[in-house]
């Protein structure tokens, strides 16, 4: 299993590499932006942000020690040195990123789904996996809950107007074909629009059903991917380092058993 | 909000949760090479935050002043504890000089078209169709890119 998460994390980075934003690729940012968040706040004030982003040679080892790293955890997943670097690595690496990028809440299922891997009792791991589990479907409630709260949900134009705000750079050079068409209608039909909106703060204020049993887990991946790829196809939200969230709803257990016994047949 | 609690992530605030009420028109912020303007969506998400999100940010701070800084104010009495976070965390004038070079590289870093050098412009879109960029844009900055 921990070769399973730690090699799609590692996927993940390779991403991040293709896409010019691990430590080394930011160039030495000369802005910072912090927000009002703690944790930010911590690494900023204790020096660690500056020591990796403001020398070349230290971001370039940064990147090298956490690739390699979560690279060491999927060849050896007993040594647990290498899965609390990691952890820590990508940790770090959000907020230089997010600080850098001038934007705090990037996605973060990337974060969460190795932190069990950095115990090695495995009692204590199952109960950090629930966890995790619980803890994603916090957010997603969360999520839920608060386009209900804060009235997103009532407005009746808020999703076109959503769209429109996030499509408005791609109108910039007249867009033509289906994608634009459907765009086009969306904001020029906010009732379709909301309830595309609805259907998804729904489908995210489902996932309390996780807190209370597994036997819908199943259906929360498939609620939750659903999610994000109609995130990615209405508001061109990639979710590649959001997918590792979705590992705690797998049937990691059943798979487990079924590869042990197809080993034991062969 | 100087005196809530943010941490990430923990505590993930509105997420489209709030009513976006129609505008009559959008800002945006493009990149303008002698041969046209660029489309940054044919970039991944990553790259367009780093190179146009930074800019929303630095513009904040251009006209502003760096609100980190109010932040520190507001949390902290002691004249020692606010130097020493306006140092660790505030964004200084220095800092916002040099943020046009910073881009500048970054831009080169990810290959973009090869221009002598691009400008940066805010412009807006309207929100009737067929949703029109406004005839005008303003400067932001232009940085040489060779």
């Amino acid at each position: 299993m921990a070769r399973c998460i730690f090699a799609w994390l590692l996927v993940i980075l390779v991403y991040f590499y293709f896409t010019h934003s691990l430590v080394h690729q930011l160039n030495l940012p000369v802005l910072k932006y912090v927000g009002t968040d703690n944790t930010f706040w911590f690494v900023y004030a204790t020096g660690i942000a500056s020591f990796f982003m403001q020398q070349h040679w230290a971001a370039v080892l940064f990147d090298v020690l956490l690739v390699g790293s979560c690279s060491f955890v999927i060849l050896f997943p007993n040594k647990k040195i290498f899965a609390i670097i990691t952890v820590v690595g990508i940790w770090l690496l959000y907020i230089f990123y997010c600080s850098t990028a001038g934007k705090h809440y990037a996605q973060i299922g990337y974060l969460l789904s190795p932190i069990p891997f950095i115990i090695i009792n495995e009692k204590r791991f199952d109960l950090l996996w629930n966890l995790v589990r619980y803890w994603v479907c916090f957010l997603y409630v969360f999520a839920g809950f608060s386009k209900m709260y804060y009235g997103g949900f009532g407005f009746g134009e808020n999703m076109s107007n959503i769209l429109m705000q996030e499509q408005a750079q791609n109108f910039a050079f007249s867009p033509t074909g289906w994608k634009f068409n459907l765009y086009h209608y969306l904001i020029d039909n906010p009732f379709v629009a909301q309830c595309f909106y609805r259907l998804a703060a729904i489908f995210e204020f489902a996932c309390i059903i996780g807190f209370f049993t597994k036997r819908f887990d199943k259906w929360i991946f498939l609620a939750l991917v659903s999610f994000h790829v109609a995130n990615l196809f209405l508001l061109d939200i990639s979710f590649v380092e959001q997918s590792l969230i979705f590992a705690p709803f797998l049937p990691w257990k059943k798979w487990a058993v079924h590869l042990q016994h197809n080993k034991n047949n062969g | 909000m100087y005196k809530g609690i943010s941490n990430i992530p923990f505590f993930l605030y509105y997420m489209y949760g709030q009513n976006h009420p129609k505008k009559d028109s959008i800002d945006v912020i493009l990149i303008k090479t002698p041969t046209g303007y660029y489309n940054t969506k044919n970039l991944s998400g990553r790259e367009e935050e780093l190179l146009l999100k930074t800019v929303d940010f630095y513009i904040k701070l251009k006209k502003g002043g760096d609100f980190n800084l109010l932040n520190i104010k507001n949390r902290f009495t002691s004249p020692q504890i606010k130097h020493f976070f306006e140092k660790a965390i505030g964004n200084d004038t220095i800092s916002v000089k040099q943020f046009p070079a910073w881009w500048a590289s970054y831009y080169k870093q990810i290959a973009l078209p090869n221009q002598d050098s691009v400008t940066l412009v805010k412009s807006s879109i309207s929100t009737t169709f067929p949703y029109l960029k406004s005839k005008t844009d303003s400067v932001i900055f232009t940085v040489k890119t060779k």
